[in-house]
C-alpha cells in the first residue's frame, strides 16, 4: 500500500485523533480499491489519493464541526511571525529567529497546525507538508486556483499567528517585554525616591 | 535593467490579481498586479536595480518559496534576493519555517494498520 504513512499523517492533522485518522485511512484505500477501474493510468495516483482521501473527510467530519472563526486572521500580516521575533531590527532578531526555529517542538507544529479553521487547514496541509502545487491541489479540492492560495494564504497566516503564541510563550520574542521591563524599572525606582527621607 | 531584453518593471508589475480567475492555463502567479495598490508611505516607492523593490518582493515570497511565481516573476525576485541583505533573511526565515512544519507534522501511523487495511480489502475481494 503506497502512499499509507502520508495518508495517515494526513488524516490526524485532519480529524485531530489517532481512531478517525485510522478510520478514515482505511475508507480512503477501500474507495480506492472500489473506484480502481476510474483511475486513468498515466495520471497523478497520489493526487487521486488525496481527492478520495479529502472528500471522505468532508462527506464524514465536516459537519459535525462547527465553522471556525476566520475573521480574527484580519490584522495578521505578511511575514506575522518573523516581524515579532525581531526580523527587521538587523542585530537583536537573529538570535530570536533561531531560538524559534529549532525549539518549537513536533506537538506545538502540530497544534498549530490542528488549530487552522478547516478549509485553510486542509490547503496548508496539501501545499506545505504534501508538497502539492497549486494546480494540483485545485484538482484535489475541486476549486479554483485564485481559490487554492487564498486558502493557502489565510492558512498561513492562522499557522503563523499560532506558532507566535508558541513564542510568546516561551519568552522568544524580543519586542516590548524589554521595553516594559525597563518602565517598572522606572517606575519602581521613582516610588524609592519618594521614600528616600529628606535629611 | 541594461537592455531590452529583460521585461521592463511595467510588464512585470502589469497583470491580472491572482486570486481572480482567469480561463487562460495556469503558467504561475503574478503577484506584482496593476491592481495591487503599491505601498510609498509618502515618498516615492523604493525600487532597486533589480526591477523590484522589497515592498514588492516581501508578499510575494511564500509564492515564491512554493515555486509557483510565474517565471519574470521569480527571476526578478531570484535577483532581488541576491542583493538585497534583508529580504534574503526574511526569505531564510520562511524557507527554514516551512521546513520545520513539514518534517515536524508527521504521524507515525500504529503499527497494525496496515495489516487491519489489508484485511478490509480482502474481505471487499471475497
Amino acid at each position: 500500500m503506497p502512499l499509507m504513512d502520508q495518508l495517515y499523517s494526513a488524516a490526524y492533522r485532519m480529524t485531530r485523533n489517532a481512531a478517525d485518522a485510522e478510520d478514515l485511512v482505511q475508507e480512503t484505500y477501500l474507495k480506492a480499491y472500489r473506484a480502481y477501474e476510474r483511475f486513468e493510468e498515466g495520471t497523478n495516483l497520489k493526487a487521486w489519493m488525496y481527492r478520495i482521501l479529502t472528500n471522505s473527510y468532508i462527506n464524514r467530519y465536516r459537519a459535525k464541526q462547527r465553522r471556525p472563526s476566520e475573521s480574527d486572521l484580519e490584522d495578521v500580516e505578511d511575514m506575522y511571525l518573523y516581524r515579532r521575533l525581531g526580523g527587521e531590527q538587523s542585530s537583536i532578531g537573529d538570535s530570536a529567529e533561531e531560538a524559534f526555529l529549532t525549539s518549537v517542538t513536533d506537538q506545538q507544529v502540530k497544534e498549530a497546525i490542528e488549530a487552522i479553521p478547516e478549509n485553510f487547514r486542509i490547503a496548508v496541509l496539501l501545499a506545505d507538508v504534501e508538497g502539492f502545487a497549486y494546480k494540483e491541489i485545485a484538482e484535489i479540492l475541486e476549486i479554483p486556483i485564485g481559490t487554492v492560495m487564498s486558502r493557502i494564504h489565510r492558512g498561513r497566516k492562522a499557522l503563523e499567528k499560532q506558532l507566535h503564541e508558541y513564542a510568546e510563550s516561551r519568552n522568544l520574542l524580543p519586542d516590548d517585554d524589554d521595553a516594559t521591563a525597563d518602565m517598572v524599572d522606572v517606575i519602581e525606582q521613582d516610588a524609592t525616591d519618594e521614600e528616600v527621607p529628606v535629611p | 535593467m541594461s537592455s531590452g531584453t529583460e521585461p521592463s518593471e511595467s510588464e512585470i508589475f502589469a497583470a491580472s490579481d491572482p486570486f481572480i480567475e482567469s480561463t487562460e492555463p495556469f503558467v504561475g502567479v503574478d503577484m506584482f498586479s496593476a491592481g495591487r495598490p503599491t505601498p510609498t508611505f509618502g515618498q516615492p516607492p523604493v525600487v532597486s536595480q533589480d526591477a523590484v523593490s522589497c515592498v514588492m518582493v516581501q508578499p510575494s515570497l511564500p509564492i515564491f518559496l512554493d515555486g509557483e511565481l510565474a517565471g519574470p516573476q521569480h527571476r526578478a525576485v531570484e535577483a532581488h534576493l541576491a542583493a538585497c541583505p534583508s529580504c534574503s533573511r526574511a526569505h531564510n526565515f520562511q524557507a527554514r519555517l516551512r521546513g520545520v512544519v513539514a518534517s515536524k507534522a508527521l504521524e507515525q501511523p500504529p503499527s497494525d494498520l496496515r495489516s487491519r487495511i489489508e484485511q478490509a480489502l480482502r474481505l471487499e475481494q471475497s
